[in-house]
């Protein structure tokens, strides 16, 4: 089943904390892409829900929890569906969540038995031992693939720019992870994590804007009827079982928007009194209202060089606020966690990654930043694919690389060393 | 041969015919229903299913495609021997050059196994695949914009930036399609219309305009679904940065059988135009004047018809040398 090169069909995934991509390899995007959430409907929702389909009662009748995954499970309001995470804090929730998201992705999205394919999953830098071994349990035995890997993200990154040695910066969705990448392989303790991610500058965003008084309505509340032509009137929702979940995850959803059209990281240090008075700009809501973001723009992704300002948000705070460090601090600490002789290579090879990379200026914030912190003869570099999709996708697509790679073949863990060696077997073959 | 088919293959008809005469002959020579019988028994195999033929004879009915995915790949083969050999009088040995309309969502194992058809089964001189939304904007003359394919099983949306679809945008939502099929009006009007088997039915007043809402939001039919505006809104914004939204919400194009519910594109438009906020100012793209009338219903079929121009010209294809080189999968790189 090992082909050389070219006629490798291995699937890659990649299960992030915010979306879940998988496809082919080889392939330069992935083809499956849809949050990493799923909507349980539990088993006794009520007959006659809106949204609500025949289930299918088992053979003793009894109705199950049913999970539903993909684009439009979470974007249909439907009466007592909970929106849960697949992923927090980098681990697993629930491992039934994985499997209903694996079984969309081969099932529904790709149509592929994945007992064909290889597949090359892609997981956290700080993956745990127990962690790792219990996702390769649940792949051979449910799936069964003729061969897993388990790539590091970091690992992957580099591989996706191009770079043997590096120091990848992932800005991610729930936290920021700093990890080094020599020769190929994650330096273990240089990993620094940072709770700082795209997700608490969402929240803190949240709060900007209901300090404002505005309230967020999100699209899937209400409806905009043209009751006389040409104008629109805004009709609420009556939606009465829909979750606190539910509402919540688009809530946060609208605020990541208005913090992805707006923000920018400003080029030198910034305080919002200072700035008070800077030109806004305006966004406007679902519900018509248009709002106007001034120091915000600046003041919230901040955040990533002051973490300290997160107290002039009111409600949030940093989960453990022992890990609490900016963005520069967090790269130097995992380059001082190194090898002195690697740490040269690592300043001049740093990569900005991860879907808050998108944020305007941050890599030259970042470079600016580090060069000043560094040591007077390291030379800082910082670098960041320059096409959007490949910072978001830059894991899957180190992933899809090294998956079609002719000298990577030999490095599948396969069914057969599984079944004879056991789930252990995968620290030796992905170490 | 030389003559170029083009294919499109859908769950409720199949498109068919030669391009040569493209566009004096505008629309597909062939529209046949995707439905087999299969015959068991001694002589067990599967035929073409005879509209004429009396309901209830002993034999079972199959569907062919299944939301664009084939689903009863004997049943596919007899149809396309029908329309090749049959219809379009093409002669073994003497075959000719087929380019195919490729739903999305389609594996890459499904593709293989079709290239493989075409070349060991069906002998072709020449094939190409290319994506059913690329096509249905080539229908239009243009490269970039969000495609909302109202089918008989569903509606698909897609956004196509530069010719290549954007896999993220993708949104599939079942269609009330089949529910609403005898009629094509969303008028509140009590209309009688004749069924093909002869009994007349009698709409009521609002059912035609039910039936139309249907198609615009699945759940109203009872399916889990996103309403269509909502599912363009979606696939628009949600997952492309600032300026291709733009791009994309002011190149919306419907197509397929759905499309010819009065007044439908009409109604999405402002449902769109209510979903997003006044910066944004969706539009639909304008049929060009040289395209025959009836393009959006067959959007895909008149793409590839377009498209063949270009790729058999400038043998882009692949062709029998290729396939008996590197085999099916010679089709994933020339066919993107």
């Amino acid at each position: 089943m090992m082909n050389g090169g070219d006629e490798v069909n291995a699937l890659v995934i990649d299960l992030g904390s915010s979306t879940a991509k998988a496809g082919y390899a080889g392939d330069d995007t992935p083809k499956c892409y849809f949050p990493s959430f799923v909507g349980n409907l539990p088993a006794q929702a009520g007959a006659g829900t809106k949204g609500e389909v025949k289930r299918e009662a088992d053979a003793n009748g009894a109705d199950h929890a049913r999970l539903l995954v993909g684009n439009n499970a979470v974007d249909l309001a439907r009466d007592y569906m909970e929106v849960q995470p697949v992923v927090r804090h980098g681990a697993h929730e629930d491992w039934g969540r994985v499997e209903a998201v694996l079984e969309h992705i081969f099932r529904d999205h790709l149509n592929v038995n994945p007992a064909e394919h290889p597949i090359l999953m892609a997981e956290p830098s700080f993956a745990t031992d127990k962690a790792r071994e219990r996702m390769v349990e649940l792949l051979f035995e449910k799936h069964s693939p003729p061969a897993l890997f388990l790539g590091k993200n970091a690992m992957l990154t580099s591989f996706a720019v191009g770079r043997q040695t590096s120091l990848v910066v992932d800005a991610g969705h729930e936290a920021t992870v700093v990890a080094a990448v020599h020769d190929g392989y994650v330096l273990k303790k240089s990993i620094v994590q940072s709770p700082l991610g795209g997700q608490l500058l969402t929240r803190c965003m949240k709060q900007a804007v209901l300090r404002k008084g505005v309230e967020l309505h999100p699209q899937t509340s209400l409806r905009r009827l043209e009751t006389v032509p040409g104008k629109l009137e805004v009709k609420f929702l009556s939606q009465p079982h829909v979750t606190d979940s539910f509402r919540q995850y688009h809530v946060e959803a609208l605020a990541a928007d208005i913090k992805e059209t707006t923000c920018r990281v400003s080029d030198v240090r910034f305080s919002s009194e200072e700035n008070a008075n800077i030109p806004t700009v305006s966004y406007e809501l679902p519900d018509g209202n248009e709002i106007q973001i001034g120091p915000e723009r600046f003041g919230v992704p901040e955040l990533l060089f002051q973490p300290s300002l997160i107290s002039t948000f009111e409600g949030q705070a940093f989960a453990d606020a022992t890990k609490m460090r900016s963005l520069p601090e967090a790269v130097l600490d995992s380059i001082n966690q190194c090898d002195v002789d690697v740490r040269r290579d690592l300043f001049s090879g740093i990569v900005l990654t991860g879907g808050s990379s998108l944020l305007v200026q941050l890599r030259e914030r970042l470079e600016r930043e580090l060069s000043d912190r560094a040591p007077p003869t390291a030379k800082v570099k910082v670098t960041a694919p320059t096409n959007s999709l490949e910072r978001r996708f830059s894991v899957w697509i180190g992933a899809s690389i090294l998956a079609s790679l002719g000298s990577f073949q030999q490095m599948w863990l396969s069914k057969m060393e599984y079944d004879e060696h056991g789930a252990a077997m995968i620290h030796k073959k992905s170490p | 041969m030389e003559e170029v088919v083009v294919l499109d293959f859908g769950s409720d008809t199949f498109k068919a015919g030669p391009v040569d005469n493209f566009p004096n002959e505008a629309t597909p020579r062939i529209v046949t229903p995707a439905a087999v019988q299969i015959t068991s028994g001694a002589l067990g195999g599967t035929e073409v299913s005879d509209p004429t033929e009396a309901v209830g004879s002993a034999k079972e009915a199959a569907q062919v495609v299944q939301t664009g995915q084939i689903a009863h790949w004997e049943g596919f083969e007899a149809l396309i021997s029908n329309i090749l050999y049959g219809q379009l009088g093409w002669e073994r040995g003497a075959e000719g050059r087929l380019l195919l309309s490729e739903p999305l969502h389609f594996s890459k194992a499904d593709r293989e196994r079709l290239t493989q058809l075409a070349f060991e089964e069906f002998n072709v001189d020449g094939l190409f695949l290319c994506d059913a939304p690329v096509l249905a904007l080539y229908a239009v003359g243009k490269v970039t914009g969000c495609v909302v394919d109202i089918g008989h099983e569903k509606t698909d949306v897609a956004v196509v930036l530069e010719g290549q679809v954007s896999s993220q945008s993708v949104q599939e939502e079942p269609s009330a399609g089949p529910q609403s099929e005898a009629n094509g009006d969303a008028v509140d009007m009590t209309t009688t219309h004749t069924l093909p088997d002869g009994q007349t039915i009698t709409l009521a007043g609002g059912e035609g305009r039910r039936l139309g809402e249907a198609i615009l939001d699945p759940g109203l039919a009872g399916l889990p679904g996103l309403p269509i505006a909502d599912a363009i809104w979606s696939a628009c914004c949600c997952h492309l940065d600032s300026p291709t939204r733009k791009a994309a919400m002011e190149s919306l194009m419907l197509c397929g059988g759905g499309s010819l519910v009065g007044g439908m594109s009409g109604r999405l438009l402002r449902e769109v135009r209510a979903r997003s906020p006044a910066s944004a100012a969706p539009q639909m793209l304008p049929l060009p004047d040289y395209m025959p009338a009836l393009t959006l219903r067959y959007a895909n079929w008149m793409g590839g018809a377009v498209l063949s121009k270009v790729v058999f010209s400038q043998n882009q294809q692949m062709t029998k040398y290729d396939y008996d080189e590197a085999g099916p999968m010679a089709v994933h790189r020339k066919c993107g």
